[in-house]
This record gives structure tokens, C-alpha cells and sequence, in this order.
């Protein structure tokens, strides 16, 4: 079984690489014709694809970043100013920088530091640079059955609802959140396949506070998700926030034009500039307050 | 990652065959014998079930997922048995699915074949009983291929398995759900090799049954 | 003995068949003919009970009927013609191949039957109604795709089907000659009426509608 495994591993991946191959060509090959086009302006009409170079950004990020609805509200007035048009592609941070790491995206804007450094390290990134946070909470069944409510921080909580064997979901899809969640736990990081009370959803956030709040289950999520959704989780509130080991910080990477040729590097560094810009640093503070009643993110100062 | 994987593997394709078995045995029990009913009986409705059963054909199966999801959840009629995120409510909702399928299909083999075979085997003086086992040996290998094409949609399905079953490890987690998981992590190769495994899988099965349907040692020569 | 009395049958507002009158005798043998359409089918099917009507239909004893649009099952030639028969299955492969052999077909036992030429098909089709036992038979045009040995074979079989015990038979028929060689009473019928009601010879003297005459006229070449 493993052989067969192994062997259909190596199969998949010969597929991939000829897929990658011609994906590689394409994109050079639309390189190429941006440059021609630019030197005669008549051109420029013939195709929407020789503007992929030009006025597209395209940027990969996580669902939760999406789901908060933090980009819509602040990126219309980038585009407005700049004239370039982001194109915001979603998923769990995993496939998030597998997207940038196959030359689909310009920037990622994700959660996990490990992933982060380790697209910075492999050469993919140009550097990685933290410019917001927020906390991940705890939320659960409104009368805290695992009596978490006074704990001095998620680890400290996470070990009273192993011990009350309360049932927990956990995203189980290796995006940052899971990461984040996997740190918490640490050494005691229950088994999915023996733990009953430990249902691993292998879904994305909404999902998984969905069925939580379904099953009358604690789950560790970013805040914005949370109260973004609250209206239909009438079962949970937010039991434990804020702990010093629930911090949640994103970054913004440029991806690296030598190693993924046909980024758009010039309306990547433009994007990232106006994220850590006053500008934008304001948009940022005040999102939320408007509609939950709270800022979701704070922004780091340099 | 492959040695972590195997276990957990053969857990997976036991969850998927398991789903798709009996969704198909159960929506085959169901939509045989009324795609039979529908083209032979004569009662009220019966335009009407034909109509709606092939409008049902092209239910997007999230919507079907999500019909199944409004009925288990906890507020939901069916909400006290406790069954959403089970591999038996993920059965109820590719059953929903799979059943107009298998009517349709069934109901345009007795179309085709019925009437001039139900009038041979009258005019041979057979009983109803017989004239039925006339009916399902001389078709056997269309029925086949209805069942095959119910198991085909059922292994196949994502949409509403992964809504109404959660795709939760060691527990609902089917073939297709796995592949989507492994691809938002990203992990695209594996992904692929799922897949290839799932195809093995149907390859497996389809072969079988062809094989299992042959009659006669020379019914294949045509 | 059947007998059929004010027999009409219609689909919607159209009348296919209306017979006021029909007595057909134990032990005789009747031509069905008439133009596409006029009710031959039609005819056979309520005699054979297969498809619903109005009025009286009396039929004594046991029927078999061959439909015009031959079948064959998707088995063995051999299980084609034993699936109607009850009992051992020696004695059932016994009774099935002896009919077989009767229409030239013993070779082919083995054989798929959907893999049969249709002339084939026609005599294995004869094979597995004849194989049984009956009182009154009813062929709706056995020999329409058959070539003229087939025929032959075909007509041969029913014949000494017939004569075995008092059968009675209703075949229907486009050739005069078939009418000739297979009955003793021809029956035409034109827009689902009983136009003409004779023994083949009266009919060749005087055919009394234009159908008659030029069905007549065929037989004369």
C-alpha cells in the first residue's frame, strides 16, 4: 500500500512538474509580449491578458483575512488612487502561498510565521514584513461547561477542556489558524483518531464555528470570523480573549520576480507601501468599529 | 507523511465505500421500481414525478446538501436524532441525489425495451413475476450501468458531503473531501495522488461489476 | 373457438378497430391481411389480451402470440427458449433444443441470442412459442424479415405445429401467397372494418373493394 502510494506520489508529481513547465512558459511568454506591448500603445486594446503585468495586482491571502471583510472595505481606495486593480484570491493559508510558490500571485498577505519564513528562506519572498494583528479567541457554549472562563491564557484553557474531555473543534486544514492552535496545544496535542472529543473538520473557519456551534463545541478562531458570523451562532460567545499567547500577527510578503518571473513587482512594492502607509494604517484602526462595535485589527507601528 | 497517511488512508476509502454503497443500494431500492412504476403505472402524478424527477436530476448538489443540512441541524425537523456530521446523514443526501438519477435512467431503459418485452413475454403466456425476471436478465447490463453511474455520482460527490458530513478525520472524511482539503493546504501533489487512488478505486469497481454481468461465456460477442 | 362482438378500440378521438362481428372456428386457420395500418395488429393484440378495448372478446383455451416486433433475449439462444417453460431442466433443454432443430437453429445453442442475423432471430422467436402447447396461435407477420428459406423453415413449423392436435390460428400477413399456402379463410380488413370475409379462392374471384383487387392482382403474378 505505501509503494503503490509512493508510487502514485511520484506519478502526480511528474504531472505537476510538466503542468508547472508549461505554466512557467505561459508566463514568461506573457512577460514578454507586456514589454512589447509597452513601446507600441495602439496594442494595448487587443487583449485583456497583456494587462496582467500592468495594472493587475494579484494577491493571495487567507480566508480569514477575506471572510473579515477588511480588504473590500479598504482596498477600493488604493485602487482608486493608484489605478491598479487587486484581485484578491482566497484559500487556507497553506494553499495561500502554494498559489504564490507557483507563480500565481504578486503578494501574499497571511498568518503563520513558520510558513512565512520558510517562503522567505526558500527564496519565493522578497521579505517578510508584519504590519497588523489581532487576537485569536476562544469561543464555545454560552455556559462554559470546561469552565475556561478565568484562564490566564488559551494554553492554560486548552488543558481544562482536554481534561473535561468538553468536545473541541479544531480546523484540521494546516492553515495558520491551525498552526496557531497546534502551538497552543504544544506536547499535548490530543489524537483526532482516539480523542472522540477532538473532531479535526479539515474546513475553513466559517465551517468550523458552524459546526461548533451545531455540536455545542469550543473552538479557537480569529475574532473577526467570529463576530463577522455571530448572528448565526447563537450557541457561542466569546469565552477567553486576548491571552498573550493568542496573538495573531499578518504579514505582507512581495513575492521574488528572479525566482517567480512575471510578478508584478512594481504594483506589489506599490500595494505594500500604501498598506504601511498613515493612509492606510487609519482605514485599518477604524474597521470594524463601525459595524461589530470594535476594531478587528490593530496595525504595528515601525 | 505517507507512513502517518496509510492508516488513515484505508480508514478514508473504507468511510467512501461505505457511503457510496449504500446510497446506491439504498437510491437503486428506491428508484428502480418507481422508474418502472413511472413508465409502466398508470396513477395520479405520474406526469408530474416525471417531470419533477428529472428537473431533480439537475439539483446542484450543494443545494441538495444544503436541504439535508436545514433538516438535521439542531433547529431543524430531524434535529433531535443527533446525525449531521454522520457518514449516515452524508448517505440521506446523496441518496436525495442519486434517486431522480436512477429513476430517470431506469425509467428510459423500460421506455426503450419495456413494451415490446412485456408483449413477447404475454403473448409467451408468462406470469408477472417471470415477466419481471425477464425484464431485469434482458437488461441486465443497462441496470448495470444505472447502478454504475449512481456509485459513479455518489464516490464523485464533494458538495454536499463535505456540508452535511464536515469532512472530520477518522470519522466522515470521504475520498473527494480529503483531495479538497489537501489542495486549500496546498499540498497539490498529494492531492493528485488521492485522486489517482480514487480512480483506482472506481476503475476497481467498475471492472468488477462488467465482469460479474457477463452471462454467457460468449454474451460479450456482439 | 373465439368470438368477437361489437370489438372496437380507439386511441383518443381515432377508432383503429371496429368489429362488429368475428366468429372464428376451432381448428381453422385464418390470413389477417389488409393495408398498413388497417387493424391486423390491432386485432391480434386484444385477441391475445395485451392491450385494452371495448366490447366482448371470448377466446377458449390457451393462447400464444408473436408479436410483429421480434425480441431476443439477451441470453443464450437455448434460455430463450427454455425461460417459458416449467419443470426439470434436462427435460426443459430436451423439448427446447428438439424446437430448435425443427428450425434449423440446433447449432447455434451456445450463442448469444443478440447475436443472431434477424431471419435468425424470426425462427428462434417460432422456436420459443412453439416449444409450448397451445390452442390457439396467433402470429403477427413471422416471416416479415425473413428471407424465402427462412420462410420456408418458418411456414413448415407452424404447419405441423397446427396439425399436431385441433389448433387454432390467426396469421397475420401481406403476401396473398402466404395466405394461400397458410389458410383456409382470409379476412381483410381496411380502416379497422371487415372488408372481406372468404376462403382464399372466393376471394381471388371477385375482390369486392380496391384493396381486394390489387392485393388480387399480386397474387396473379
Amino acid at each position: 500500500m505505501k509503494k503503490l502510494l509512493a508510487l502514485l506520489m511520484a506519478l502526480a508529481l511528474v504531472f505537476s512538474f510538466a503542468a508547472c513547465a508549461g505554466n512557467e512558459e505561459e508566463t514568461t511568454a506573457a512577460a514578454d509580449e507586456t514589454t512589447a506591448v509597452s513601446d507600441t500603445t495602439a496594442a494595448s486594446e487587443e487583449g485583456t491578458s497583456d494587462e496582467t503585468g500592468s495594472k493587475t495586482i494579484r494577491m493571495s491571502t487567507t480566508t480569514s483575512v477575506n471572510d473579515s471583510g477588511l480588504l473590500p472595505a479598504i482596498l477600493p481606495v488604493f485602487e482608486q488612487k493608484t489605478g491598479y486593480k487587486v484581485e484578491v484570491q482566497s484559500a487556507g493559508t497553506g494553499a495561500a502561498i502554494q498559489k504564490a510558490k507557483d507563480g500565481n500571485a504578486d503578494l501574499i498577505l497571511v498568518h503563520s510565521k513558520a510558513s512565512e519564513e520558510a517562503f522567505v528562506d526558500e527564496g519565493y519572498g522578497v521579505e517578510r514584513i508584519p504590519f497588523m494583528f489581532n487576537y485569536f479567541v476562544v469561543v464555545g457554549p454560552k455556559d462554559d461547561p470546561a469552565g475556561i472562563k478565568d484562564s490566564e491564557n488559551a494554553a492554560a484553557a486548552f488543558k481544562k477542556i482536554s481534561s473535561s474531555q468538553q468536545k473541541f473543534i479544531s480546523r484540521g486544514d494546516e492553515s495558520g489558524t491551525h498552526k496557531a492552535e497546534l502551538k497552543i496545544w504544544g506536547d499535548t496535542a490530543p489524537d483526532a483518531a482516539n480523542d472522540k472529543w477532538y473532531v479535526s473538520a479539515g474546513a475553513g473557519m466559517g465551517a468550523c464555528l458552524t459546526m461548533a456551534n451545531e455540536q455545542k463545541a469550543y473552538c479557537l478562531t480569529d475574532k473577526a470570523t467570529f463576530l463577522a458570523n455571530k448572528e448565526s451562532l447563537p450557541e457561542l460567545d466569546i469565552i477567553l480573549a486576548e491571552g498573550e499567547d493568542m496573538k495573531n500577527t499578518y504579514s505582507v510578503i512581495e513575492c521574488d520576480a528572479e525566482k517567480l518571473p512575471g510578478v508584478n513587482t512594481a504594483g506589489a512594492k506599490a500595494l505594500i507601501d500604501w498598506l504601511l502607509s498613515d493612509e492606510a494604517d487609519a482605514l485599518i484602526a477604524k474597521y470594524g468599529e463601525e459595524q461589530y462595535g470594535q476594531a478587528l485589527f490593530t496595525v504595528i507601528e515601525d | 507523511m505517507l507512513l502517518s497517511m496509510d492508516k488513515e488512508l484505508i480508514q478514508i476509502i473504507g468511510v467512501t465505500l461505505k457511503m457510496s454503497f449504500f446510497s446506491t443500494l439504498i437510491s437503486c431500492l428506491i428508484g428502480m421500481p418507481l422508474g418502472v412504476l413511472i413508465e409502466k403505472g398508470s396513477f395520479f402524478g405520474r406526469g408530474l414525478l416525471k417531470k419533477l424527477s428529472s428537473t431533480l436530476m439537475g439539483l446542484p448538489p450543494v443545494v441538495a446538501g444544503l436541504i439535508v443540512y436545514m433538516l438535521f441541524t439542531r433547529y431543524g425537523i430531524f434535529g433531535s436524532l443527533g446525525l449531521l456530521f454522520t457518514v449516515e446523514v452524508m448517505i440521506v443526501a446523496q441518496v436525495m441525489l442519486i434517486t431522480p438519477v436512477v429513476l430517470c435512467l431506469t425509467s428510459s431503459v423500460v421506455s426503450v425495451s419495456g413494451n415490446p418485452l412485456k408483449e413477447t413475454a404475454r403473448g409467451l403466456g408468462l406470469k408477472r413475476g417471470r415477466t419481471l425476471s425477464l425484464f431485469l436478465i434482458h437488461n441486465r447490463r443497462a441496470l448495470l450501468s444505472v447502478v454504475l453511474t449512481a456509485f459513479g455520482r455518489s464516490i464523485a460527490e464533494v458538495g454536499a458531503v463535505s456540508l452535511v458530513g464536515g469532512n472530520i478525520q477518522w470519522k466522515t472524511r470521504v475520498m473527494t473531501t480529503a483531495i479538497l482539503l489537501e489542495t486549500n493546504k496546498g499540498k497539490f501533489t498529494f492531492a493528485l495522488a488521492l485522486g489517482i487512488v480514487l480512480l483506482i478505486i472506481s476503475l476497481i469497481v467498475n471492472v468488477s461489476a462488467s465482469l460479474l454481468s457477463k452471462g454467457g461465456k460468449d454474451s460479450d460477442k456482439m | 373457438m373465439i368470438r368477437c362482438e361489437n370489438t372496437v378500440k380507439r386511441y383518443g378521438e381515432r377508432t383503429v378497430l371496429d368489429i362488429k362481428e368475428l366468429t372464428v372456428n376451432k381448428g381453422s386457420s385464418v390470413a389477417l391481411t389488409g393495408a398498413n395500418g388497417s387493424g391486423k395488429s390491432t386485432l391480434l393484440k386484444i385477441i391475445a389480451g395485451t392491450t385494452a378495448f371495448e366490447g366482448t372478446v371470448r377466446a377458449s383455451g390457451r393462447i400464444l402470440y408473436m408479436p410483429q416486433k421480434i425480441i431476443a433475449f439477451d441470453m443464450s439462444v437455448l434460455s430463450n427458449v427454455t425461460f417459458s417453460l416449467k419443470g426439470r431442466k434436462s427435460e426443459k433443454e430436451e423439448r427446447a433444443m428438439a424446437a430448435l432443430s425443427r428450425v434449423g437453429l440446433k447449432e447455434l445453442y451456445k450463442k448469444n441470442a443478440l447475436t443472431l442475423s434477424g431471419g435468425e432471430c424470426a425462427r428462434l422467436s417460432l422456436a420459443r412459442i412453439l416449444v409450448n402447447d397451445c390452442d390457439i396461435l396467433l402470429l403477427d407477420e413471422p416471416t416479415g424479415a425473413v428471407d424465402i428459406e427462412g420462410t420456408e423453415i418458418i411456414e413448415n413449423t407452424v404447419r405441423e405445429y397446427i396439425s399436431e392436435k385441433e389448433r387454432t390460428l390467426i396469421i397475420a400477413t401481406h403476401s396473398p401467397l402466404q395466405a394461400k399456402r397458410m389458410a383456409d379463410r382470409v379476412i381483410m380488413l381496411q380502416k379497422g372494418s371487415i372488408v372481406e370475409d372468404c376462403s382464399p379462392d372466393e376471394l381471388l374471384k371477385a375482390p369486392s373493394t380496391e384493396f381486394g383487387k390489387k392485393f388480387v392482382d399480386m397474387w396473379r403474378y
